[in-house]
């Protein structure tokens, strides 16, 4: 049940995201897009393994997995945010062609 | 905030969201996307990364390999392979060990964890080769034995077994030139096995006779609690075992009893590791391959399950051999060798054809082990150890995502092997530097553990997704 939430969150904040960088005239490129679908991707993987490995009663395996799968999510999702940001202040600072 | 959006983006979108929806909590519940596969093994489903296959995933050259005699383990000639003064120090020795160890309250070999281990051993049903005499036979009720086709009495066993307690079934037909070979010649107490051709099974002072018509052999685990097995080597680690073999009485009986009332026999073990070659039986039915423990690892449990088997005349259809890759991932891992404190497992990368000493049996290329070494870690200890069961990777709870991708990765590669053994070192270091006796996990841990599955086993596992 908690993973059908989350399933349903997810795909929630996905769409208002969308919506809201066309909304603000933020332009995402495909690739970016991407990056943050993997980060997803290893956000959830961390989740899955950290929460059932401590349902395994294993805390140890639980904080080594949430560290190998969480840091890529991160570090992803880090990309992802900070290329969008430097494209989009690239073009804000470029003059418009008269 | 979306009032820009045309409308026809707002439709990609929505379909887009609906996908988002559908997909992810697929995506996130990475368990299932392994799914169970019905096609392969119509008796029991088994994960769909277990391929079957028409030989194991061990070399067996049938020729050389003779009806093995039980008492020649180490389980009944010990004393004989390390001699009578050995014995006799060893006996002393597990003596004086567990009483210190009682008295010093060391962890897992406390009072109670003695109280517990003494009381798994208590209530299970009788144990016989022969078929109980008061069962209720189709005669009795008026009506013939029950009919089918073999692949409907593989059906209809598993599916008792299963209720019966067992974890997963597969089945053997006899054959006197190569699996009839794997019945042992002598039970574990001297009585000879005989096949004959008479019309009922009997069993006297010296022999135990098994009718030619029956011809079909039941393999079946009974799974063990991972959790408990964890407090290796300790007197808690070894009350799952005592468990799982008082449990299984009572499903010999059972299966017995059962057997009798649709009208057919039921020739159970006589004592524990009785009959035949459990890891063999296993084997050869499909419940797991052959690894470096020399013992049966099964994809559903890893090592951490025991192997039954009953003999019957019931016409039963056979499953497959396996391979999962998972012989080939104990050529690489080795770690089950290198956590055995008595160091009686091979490091060999290959398996051999040539036993490690008058306790293996020969005839198929196996990691043979010096079972004196490991039996005299037992008297150590006072405890059946089980170090190595504890520290094979497969040996896991698997509701991990990673266990799922893990045993894919080994089923479909061997390229991935080692990198997937330091993985597992990462996850399951166990301890550093034990001293006799000292436990893989702390056993003080697992007595406030008090929401373990009911006998510390999952019994979901192994069945397929509703």
């Amino acid at each position: 049940m908690w993973w059908l939430i989350l399933g349903i969150a997810i795909g929630v904040i996905g769409w208002w995201l969308v919506a809201w960088t066309r909304a603000k005239k933020i332009a995402v490129k495909w690739y970016e897009w991407l990056l943050a679908v993997i980060a997803v991707g290893f956000a959830l993987l961390a989740l899955q393994n950290y929460y059932a490995f401590l349902r395994e009663m294993e805390p140890h395996a639980a904080n080594v997995m949430l560290t190998l799968l969480g840091v890529p999510a991160l570090v992803f999702a880090a990309i992802a945010i900070g290329l969008a940001w430097w494209q989009n202040n690239k073009a804000a600072k470029k003059p418009a062609k008269s | 905030m979306a009032s820009n959006l045309t409308r026809r983006e707002f439709l990609k979108d929505l379909g887009l969201l609906g996908a988002g929806i559908t997909l992810a909590p697929a995506a996130v519940s990475g368990a299932n996307i392994f799914d169970w596969d019905t096609e392969k093994t119509p008796v029991l489903n088994r994960p769909s990364w277990v391929n079957t296959s028409n030989v194991p995933t061990m070399e067996i050259d049938w020729d050389k390999m003779e009806r093995w005699r039980e008492w020649r383990t180490t389980r009944g000639s010990f004393a004989e392979y390390v001699g009578k003064e050995r014995d006799e120090r060893l006996t002393k020795l597990q003596t004086e060990n567990l009483d210190r160890w009682v008295k010093q309250n060391k962890p897992g070999y406390t009072l109670k964890d003695r109280a517990l281990s003494a009381a798994c051993g208590q209530g299970s049903g009788a144990q016989s080769f022969l078929p109980p005499k008061d069962a209720t036979t189709p005669g009795q009720l008026g009506v013939a034995p029950w009919t089918g086709s073999p692949e409907d009495a593989a059906v209809m066993v598993t599916a008792a077994l299963r209720h019966l307690g067992a974890g997963t079934v597969g089945f053997v037909e006899l054959d006197p030139r190569t699996t009839e070979k794997l019945v042992y010649a002598e039970d574990p107490d001297k009585k000879v096995i005989s096949f004959e051709d008479v019309a009922q099974p009997s069993e006297d002072d010296k022999k135990r006779v098994i009718p030619k018509k029956a011809r079909w052999v039941i393999v079946y685990t009974v799974p063990m609690s991972q959790e408990t097995m964890k407090a290796a080597p300790t007197v808690l680690c070894q009350l799952t075992t005592q468990l799982t073999y008082t449990l299984n009485r009572s499903i010999q009986l059972r299966l017995q009893y059962f057997l009798a009332g649709i009208g057919y026999l039921g020739l159970g073990e006589a004592s524990t590791n009785a009959l035949g070659i459990s890891p063999a039986f296993g084997t050869m039915a499909g419940l797991g391959e052959m690894s470096r423990l020399n013992r049966l690892i099964t994809p559903e449990w890893g090592p951490i399950t025991r192997v039954f088997k009953m003999i019957t005349d019931l016409p039963l259809a056979p499953t497959k051999p396996i391979n999962a890759g998972i012989m080939q991932f104990c050529k690489v891992c080795k770690k089950c060798a290198e956590f055995c404190p008595s160091k009686a497992l091979s490091f060999d990368t290959e398996p051999t054809w040539q036993p490690r000493g008058p306790w293996n049996n020969a005839g198929h290329k196996a990691f043979y082990e010096d079972s004196t070494k490991c039996r005299a870690y037992w008297r150590q200890v006072g405890t059946n150890c089980g170090l190595c069961f504890t520290a094979c990777p497969f040996g896991t709870k698997n509701q991990a995502f990673f266990h799922a991708f893990r045993n894919a990765l080994v089923s479909a590669t061997p390229v991935f092997d080692s990198a997937l053994r330091a993985v597992d070192d990462w996850i399951n270091p166990g301890p550093a530097n034990p001293e006799l006796g000292d436990p893989f996990k702390d056993p003080e841990k697992w007595w406030k553990m008090t929401n373990l599955p009911i006998y510390g086993i999952n019994t979901s596992t192994g069945l397929s997704e509703i």
